[in-house]
């Protein structure tokens, strides 16, 4: 008999059921130095008792016993749980019984003379089926409480839409009302960037109605011939309050000549939207951020380049940033402003981005220097004169 | 239990994080608004104490509400 402990397996209960004495003590012995909890009991009467006050994971028992033999302690035990492994120990010349307890739902069965290493070989296996399937129950346990957190946070994201919708109508409401008492020269900037930004919102709150996939930010709206010029510098005057409180430059270097491509203009004016938010967020004050934008007549494409003189992000890294979920910055630098220099986020706008240049027959490519800054490219197709 | 977001939630957290940026700019063009208004005026006051209001509730729904929600 081995010395060693082989196996740990102190979860696992296991029941022995043999008449005699000096076998049963032997199977306990052999057992406890597998490192599983053993009990024993002399017959399938006292077995079932036992198993009436406990669980047992195994059963192991002989299948020629008095009181109540092995087969028919098998039968009860399976009607009771049928969870419970059972292997039966039987003599060679009764295989035929070994094999009519398999077939009533015994694990396997062990011949005697009982071999050590057989035994821990039947086991083994034995333990490895328990195991998975308390994974497998773990698993749907989790997956439930997974399902009925998200059909909270479901419903919460439909109350709150609803919710944001009437101050959203009350807002539009009241800021219309004041337009009329105070519209002139020196406000009128303001109040096209207020108007403008409370349609949006308005725009978004709705939009997410009906929102049901990921891929929807990738799904085209509407396509049309677009100025590029006209997006950039639409995009640029939402967004200069913004970067003027963080004193970075933000200048605009347009093409002479309309740069012009067929598009979902939303989308587009979406992709632009965050990656300059991306570069406010990523560029220190008194930086700057550059919009060009090209018509690259021989490729027959267009590009508009958005470059800031920011972080940087790390040569290993740039191939991860289109990754949904990831954030250069590591989490000690978590805010929760988004414009913020370095300030949190989900991480999940660059790979939208991608998504929906890519959507619009366009590539998006980036060029970075740790400590100097990024240059974001976004191409896409000429227009067709 | 694997971390795995339902496209329902990604979005949620994308649009507030969208709206949470609209947000800053309405609060910083309207501030910069009134700066530039006569506020003596009884209805120009009042107006933006409303829209002040509204701004407030907006906060609360988008910043308040969801990092409770989203932090479980």
């Amino acid at each position: 008999m081995q010395e060693n402990k082989t196996e740990q397996y102190n979860d696992i209960e296991i029941l022995i059921i043999e008449d005699e004495t000096d076998v049963r003590e032997s199977y306990v012995d052999m057992f406890g130095f597998m490192g599983v909890q053993v009990d024993s009991a002399s017959n399938g009467v006292e077995g079932l008792q036992k198993l009436e006050q406990k669980h047992f994971d195994i059963v192991l028992t002989d299948l020629n016993m008095p009181v109540m033999d092995g087969l028919e302690t098998l039968r009860r035990i399976k009607k009771k749980d049928d969870k419970i492994e059972v292997i039966v120990i039987t003599g060679f010349a009764t295989i035929e019984n070994a094999i009519s307890a398999m077939k009533q739902g015994a694990f396997d069965y062990i011949t005697k003379p009982v071999s050590f290493d057989h035994v821990k070989i039947v086991l083994n296996k034995c333990i490895q089926k328990i195991y998975a399937w308390r994974e497998n129950i773990a698993l749907k346990n989790s997956n439930t409480q997974l399902k009925e957190l998200n059909e909270l946070k479901d419903k919460f994201i439909t109350i709150t839409n609803h919710e944001l919708r009437t101050p959203l109508a009350v807002l539009r409401g009241y800021f219309d009302l004041l337009e009329m008492e105070i519209a002139d020269k020196e406000t009128g900037e303001y109040i096209e960037i207020i108007n403008n930004t409370i349609n949006e919102m308005m725009d978004m709150v709705e939009s997410m109605h009906n929102l049901s996939s990921f891929k929807n930010y990738g799904r085209i709206q509407k396509k049309q011939r677009v100025d590029l010029n006209r997006i950039a510098a639409e995009t640029a005057r939402e967004v200069k309050i913004l970067y003027d409180q963080r004193k970075i430059a933000l200048e605009l270097r347009l093409a002479s000549d309309p740069v012009q491509t067929v598009v979902d203009e939303k989308m587009i004016h979406k992709a632009i939207r965050e990656i300059l938010g991306n570069a406010l967020k990523y560029t220190q004050e008194s930086g700057r951020v550059t919009i060009t934008t090209k018509n690259i007549w021989e490729s027959r494409q267009v590009f508009l380049e958005i470059k800031d003189t920011g972080i940087g992000i790390p040569k290993k890294k740039v191939n991860l940033i289109f990754e949904p979920f990831y954030e250069v910055q590591d989490v000690l630098h978590h805010s929760t402003s988004k414009t913020d220099f370095m300030g949190g986020g989900i991480g999940v706008g660059l790979s939208l981005v991608k998504e929906m240049v890519e959507s619009n027959g366009g590539e998006i490519v980036v060029e970075s220097t740790p400590g100097e800054g990024s240059n974001f490219t976004i191409v896409l197709p000429l227009a067709r004169h | 239990m694997t971390e795995v977001m339902d496209s329902n939630l990604v979005e949620y957290k994308l649009l507030l994080e969208n709206l949470r940026t609209r947000l800053n700019v309405l609060n910083t063009s309207i501030f910069l608004l009134e700066n530039n208004l006569n506020q003596t005026d009884d209805k120009t006051y009042k107006y933006l104490k409303q829209i002040n209001k509204e701004l407030e509730k907006i906060r609360r729904l988008i910043i308040d509400v969801p990092e409770d929600l989203l932090n479980d």
